[in-house]
């Protein structure tokens, strides 16, 4: 009895109360090049925008998605090793006045950039390209290495007062699964990897 | 109250104290969490640790495992209530209506101001979210669009139009002074806020600010994409940008001025929108975001609110009932242990005391309760020792009513024996579980209650309270010669309430008198007698000597003359030995010895002597040796064994002699029993008196020296009746 009880306090606990239809938000066309110095990153995110979201964003509520990259370091036998952890966020408003819509991209130092059409919008908020991960002279030649990418819907702030009235409401939510491909360094640049979708 | 019972109900309290400290700090939490919940999202952009809305689900939760808690309790409490009222705990009666009333007082309204709110809520929703204002806040939205699309479009005209003025005036030998001019007259007449002139090398040539700017503020760069568009030759191109509070709407156009390759030139005309403007605009923007967000949201937001309603409305509903439970049991426990308390010193528990718990008038209450077993106990005890008192002096007056040496009957005026003593009993043979309370008709023998009908005739006729009478009273086998003391009996107020009879046993008494008064007439008569006897029978003895010869012829006569004379002489001698006897009985002289072979012995003689009478002799096997006089008891069993074979019947006689001891009263009976012709009842009484035979040629003495040789011994002798026919004496001695 004491047991059931406590089972139920627990799925009591943990399930959420309510929330909007989840999607199925994946990491795709993930794949590595180099520059003459940098190792850059190219990835997209598939079915991250629903319906809802994007009334929600003709509405004027900011949406922001959140990446996170990592880079592991394999070596013969051993666990992986981390090398580095970088997160980022592209976020994307709507201009009622001006109808239009803005796109930030922290990871080039908070660039906006600016589309009258919500498709084109919608497709750079998805779509990593150029991310620079590491510099290639921190790369050891002939090392194998894995990177590991993830992403999720960055916490949404509703206005104010909706935000005080909607104490039980779970908006919108997704949180892709870590989408990992290795490669490995030849003796001489340049360099390649990815993983299919 | 036993120290385990002390116990548990401590616990019980303890309990209940903790149940209660449980439920204030659930309701605390709960307000806590509620108020931290409305909080968590206004925290903005703080990074929690955890992902999503994970702490909301968290505290949430928290909120509904609290208040589960307090269901819990309050539920707990209410079945504890309904196993009381069935086993009619008391005050659960009052409990349950003091709960009842509470629930209802606040289940009623809170239930009303729920519904009403759940309506509330509803049609505000509706109403807010009526489609006309959505249609307003377009409709001003759109105002404020136009407002952009008209400047952009006044940006272009004027790009354009400026353009063409520049390009057909051929100002190309200008200076830039004189353009300065020019571009300044322009702008003041055509409303322009700023006008630049951009060389081919991307640098400004000529830049002219309306009166309305400040000159100190730099104006922002224009992106080198649409510049480098606007010198392809690109139209309508425009650029809103930030300045100053408010925002500038750019229009970028190409422009030859002058000739060769640096005739090219980008015009960008200008319009600055103002900071109260543009707020005005964000405001209308905002209002219509705001509006479109809380419609995007209006039925979580009402789900929201609706739950939120409903764990506010839970909260108070259980927090009522609890405090129900809690001012319901602030009164029922008291009402409870006075109940409680009351009912002990109902059975008799005078020394219980309540705690008092309060100063109000439940305090006041208990302190008066106490008060009261104190007073009550004070008073039991009080009695008690009265009574105690009174019983003692009640077992006294009991204790010598059963002791003295006379009997006491009382009856009450129906006629009903309300008590009979030990005297009385014994003497009556009567049992006093059958007699008392019954009518004296009922349970007396006829003959004993027609007595009793004629003391009291008499008592009646006398007009006396007193009367005094003597009786003979026959019992059984026995005969008492009583003197009767009649009483009638009056309370305080003078109230007959009955008779008191006591009755002194003058059988022994009366015979010990006629035995001295014998002794001394049998001493007499023998002093008296004798002493002529002797002379008497010496003289017939010397006239038979002297004459007996002399007289010849008449010796006949006078030898049989002077031969009774001699005999009869013998005759008054053996009488008057006898009375001499009776009048000196030698005293008893007791020395240890052997009963049943002295009885044996003494048969022994009549068995020989009367071969026709049955002779039989019982005895029990241990009769131990103890003191008597064996010459004075071998002569009492002499004389009860005379008496016997003269009363059986020559052929077919029987004598019994019987030999019993009684362990419990340490006494010896010995009984002679004969299937004679008995002693009637009226011989009973005198049997043992001198003189007093039934034989014709008896002295009358036997009986009367045995009897007093028993008496001497400190027994008693007694006739009785024998089964079926014939007397039995019984002579009764202790066993020492």
């Amino acid at each position: 009895m004491k047991r059931t009880v406590g089972l139920f306090l627990l799925l009591l606990f943990f399930c959420p109360l309510s929330s909007w239809a989840r999607q199925e938000v994946r990491v795709v066309d993930s794949f590595v090049i180099n520059s003459q110095t940098e190792l850059l990153l190219f990835f997209g995110l598939n079915g991250s925008f629903s319906p809802q979201m994007e009334q929600g964003i003709k509405n004027g509520i900011p949406v922001a998605f959140t990446f996170f990259v990592e880079l592991l370091e394999q070596q013969q036998g051993q666990p992986l090793v981390p090398l580095l952890s970088k997160s980022f966020r592209h976020t994307i408003t709507y201009d009622t006045l001006k109808d239009r819509y803005k796109v930030i991209l922290s990871e080039r130092n908070d660039q906006q950039v600016i589309y009258e059409d919500f498709a084109r919008a919608r497709y750079r908020m998805a779509v990593v390209s150029d991310f620079v991960v590491i510099s290639l002279a921190s790369l050891k030649p002939q090392a194998s290495y894995t990177v590991r990418i993830k992403s999720a819907l960055a916490k949404t702030n509703l206005p104010g007062e909706v935000n005080e009235m909607v104490t039980l409401l779970k908006l919108w939510d997704f949180e892709t699964s870590w989408q990992e491909f290795s490669f490995a360094v030849p003796k001489a640049i340049p360099i390649a990897g990815g993983s299919q979708p | 109250m036993s120290s385990h019972a002390a116990d548990q109900k401590k616990q019980r309290a303890l309990k209940k104290r903790r149940i209660g400290w449980v439920i204030l700090v659930a309701v605390l939490l709960m307000v806590g969490f509620t108020y931290l919940e409305t909080r968590v999202v206004t925290l903005g952009t703080v990074e929690f640790p955890v992902s999503g809305n994970v702490l909301m689900y968290v505290l949430i939760n928290f909120n509904i495992i609290l208040l589960l808690l307090i269901v819990f309790l309050v539920l707990r409490n209410l079945v504890q209530l309904i196993f009381d009222r069935k086993r009619r705990v008391l005050g659960t009666r009052l409990r349950t209506k003091l709960v009842i009333s509470f629930v209802s007082m606040s289940l009623i309204p809170t239930g009303i101001l729920f519904f009403m709110a759940l309506q509330f809520v509803s049609t505000s929703m509706d109403y807010w979210f009526n489609s006309n204002v959505e249609q307003a806040l377009q409709e001003s939205v759109q105002i404020g669009r136009n407002v952009y699309k008209e400047k952009k479009d006044d940006s272009i005209r004027l790009g354009k139009t400026i353009g063409a003025q520049l390009e057909a005036k051929r100002y190309y030998q200008l200076t830039t002074t004189s353009l300065d001019l020019f571009l300044a007259d322009i702008v003041d007449s055509r409303g322009l806020d700023v006008l630049q002139l951009i060389r081919p090398d991307r640098k400004v040539r000529v830049q002219v600010l309306s009166d309305e700017l400040d000159p100190d503020i730099t104006l922002p760069e224009i992106p080198a994409s649409l510049i480098r568009k606007g010198f392809k030759g690109e139209s309508g191109l425009v650029e809103i940008q930030s300045y100053a509070g408010g925002e500038l709407i750019r229009n970028i156009s190409l422009v030859n001025i002058g000739r060769g390759n640096d005739a090219a030139h980008v015009l960008v005309t200008s319009l600055f929108i103002p900071q109260r403007k543009l707020e005005q605009l964000q405001k209308i923007s905002a209002g219509l975001e705001g509006y479109r967000q809380l419609m995007l949201l209006q039925q979580p937001i009402k789900t929201s609110l609706l739950v939120i309603l409903l764990i506010v409305t839970l909260l108070i509903i259980f927090s009522a009932i609890w405090f129900g439970f809690y001012m319901a049991s602030g009164l029922t426990d008291p009402i409870g242990k006075l109940a409680e308390a009351t009912k002990r010193v109902a059975g008799g528990e005078l020394d219980f005391v309540i705690e008092r718990e309060s100063g109000d008038e439940m305090g006041t209450l208990v302190e008066s309760f106490n008060k009261m077993t104190r007073d009550l106990s004070a008073g039991q005890r009080s009695l008690e020792r009265f009574n105690f008192e009174l019983e003692n002096r009640r077992r006294y007056t009991e204790t010598i009513l059963q002791n003295v040496p006379a009997g006491v009957i009382s009856l009450d005026g129906a006629g009903r024996i309300t008590s009979v003593n030990t005297f009385a009993e014994n003497l009556l043979h009567m049992d006093s579980d059958g007699y008392l309370g019954h009518a004296y008709q009922d349970v007396l023998a006829p003959q004993h209650s027609a007595i009793l009908d004629q003391f009291f005739e008499q008592l009646q006729g006398s007009g006396k309270s007193t009367l005094v009478r003597s009786l003979q009273l026959s019992i059984g086998d026995e005969t008492f010669s009583l003197r009767v003391n009649v009483t009638k009996l009056f309370d305080e107020n003078n109230t007959y309430i009955g008779v008191i009879l006591v009755f002194d046993n003058l059988t022994e008494l009366e015979k010990a008198q006629r035995m001295a008064a014998w002794r001394e007439v049998a001493r007499r008569i023998a002093h008296e007698v004798k002493n002529p006897l002797t002379p008497i029978s010496l003289s017939a003895q010397r006239l038979r000597r002297r004459y007996m010869d002399k007289l010849g012829d008449d010796t006949e006569v006078f030898d049989k003359c002077t031969k009774t004379i001699v005999s009869q002489v013998d005759a008054l001698k053996h009488l008057v030995s006898e009375f001499s006897n009776f009048a000196r009985m030698p005293a008893v002289v007791k020395k240890k010895g052997d009963f049943i072979r002295m009885v044996q012995g003494a048969v022994v003689l009549y068995v020989e002597a009367h071969p026709s009478i049955y002779f039989g002799v019982e005895s029990e096997e241990e009769i131990p040796h103890f003191s008597f006089d064996e010459t004075q008891m071998n002569r009492v069993l002499i004389n009860l064994l005379d008496n016997a074979v003269a009363a059986v019947p020559a052929d077919g006689g029987e004598v019994i002699i019987t030999v019993v001891k009684d362990v419990t009263e340490n006494r010896v009976f010995l009984k002679v029993a004969d299937n004679g012709s008995g002693v009637k009842d009226a011989d009973k009484l005198h049997l043992f008196e001198p003189y007093y035979t039934t034989k014709k040629t008896g002295t009358g003495l036997g009986l009367s020296i045995a009897s007093t040789i028993v008496a001497d011994h400190g027994g008693y002798i007694r006739v009785q009746d024998n089964k079926p026919c014939g007397a039995r004496f019984v002579v009764e001695l202790p066993l020492l």
